[in-house]
């Protein structure tokens, strides 16, 4: 990198640019060091009694869910559907069949206030994240909790 | 004539063993780098850093993290709010009555409800928040998470929103 301060003085000037690179050297591996790679998101549920899930029309279908220790989710439906279908936490597939259950019910026109979730105590809650997960394409509002 | 005399000094240079570091590519790309990384710190309305125990769940669908929310994290051992101690796990179900609620966190939600509504009176744009973030450990029980998530249902807390890594 250089500059020629006019063409009569025929001086060369070099920019000094390492400590620029020093700057940089050292503010890179500070952000290096302080960047989190992980992309973080969420799953968004509702607390029972809550306005996003105390609907006041009375829905045409009532969904619940509950996962149970045994790796399995038993979906029973109340209401104009019903009818009990248990799907496996650790299929994808049998989730996506779980989702698009779902999406039936809404594209026959039929309403879907809420889906109330509950699980048994001893369940883990990477396995009650797969069935939010699955749940989350749906739009309809997951209130967890049986309380 | 001044070609020449470069010629001649390159030269000269080169017999002499001298070797000039042509730095002006390497800046380029520490200023690419930078810019990246600035944007990246700069993109997160949050920060949202799991302990090092916690092994957060992964998801397809998972949304984006809220602006501001309050911070709740349930470790393999310990409840945090904010970073802050509250209970161990081991403790939870210890102090706790026919009602299923976490004394300790109703203490400190009650707390930090206070605090929102403080900002609130003196600040007409705030409004009093009912989202939180949970960032539970992929292996804690529903029965760790139930009371919990009762505790946070009996404050008004009715938005939660449970973190997960994007696949």
């Amino acid at each position: 990198m250089s500059a020629n301060l006019g063409s009569n003085s025929g001086q060369e000037v070099e920019l000094n640019i390492t400590p620029i690179i020093d700057c940089f050297t050292v503010l890179i591996t500070f952000l290096l060091a302080s960047a989190s790679f992980l992309s973080i998101g969420f799953f968004e549920v509702y607390t029972p009694g809550t306005t996003a899930s105390a609907e006041t029309v009375e829905p045409d279908v009532e969904v619940i869910l509950r996962v149970s220790a045994d790796q399995m989710v038993e979906m029973k439906l109340k209401g104009k559907r019903s009818g009990v279908t248990h799907y496996s936490v650790n299929d994808p597939a049998a989730l996506e069949k779980l989702e698009g259950e779902i999406e039936k019910i809404k594209g026959e026109k039929l309403t879907v206030n809420q889906i109330l979730m509950t699980a048994d105590n001893d369940v883990p809650y990477q396995n009650l994240s797969k069935v939010m997960d699955s749940l989350q394409k749906s739009a309809v509002p997951v209130v967890m909790g049986d309380f | 004539m001044q070609k020449v005399r470069r010629l001649f000094q390159k030269k000269k240079k080169h017999e002499t063993g001298e070797m000039s570091l042509q730095i002006t590519s390497m800046a380029d790309i520490f200023t690419i780098l930078l810019v990246f990384l600035l944007k990246g710190l700069a993109s997160d309305a949050i920060q949202i850093a799991p302990a090092n125990a916690t092994t957060l769940p992964a998801g397809l669908h998972s949304q984006p993290i809220p602006e501001t929310a309050l911070q709740i994290e349930i470790t393999k051992l310990d409840l945090l709010v904010e970073k802050e101690k509250i209970i161990a796990l081991a403790d939870l179900h210890k102090g706790m009555k026919n009602d299923e609620l976490v004394p300790s966190l109703t203490e400190r939600l009650m707390k930090e409800r206070e605090r929102q509504k403080l900002i609130a009176q003196a600040n007409d744009s705030v409004k009093i928040d009912n989202k939180v973030i949970v960032l539970a450990d992929q292996n804690v029980p529903y029965s760790t998470i139930k009371p919990i998530l009762k505790t946070l249902a009996a404050q008004g807390y009715s938005e939660v929103k449970f973190a997960a890594i994007k696949e």
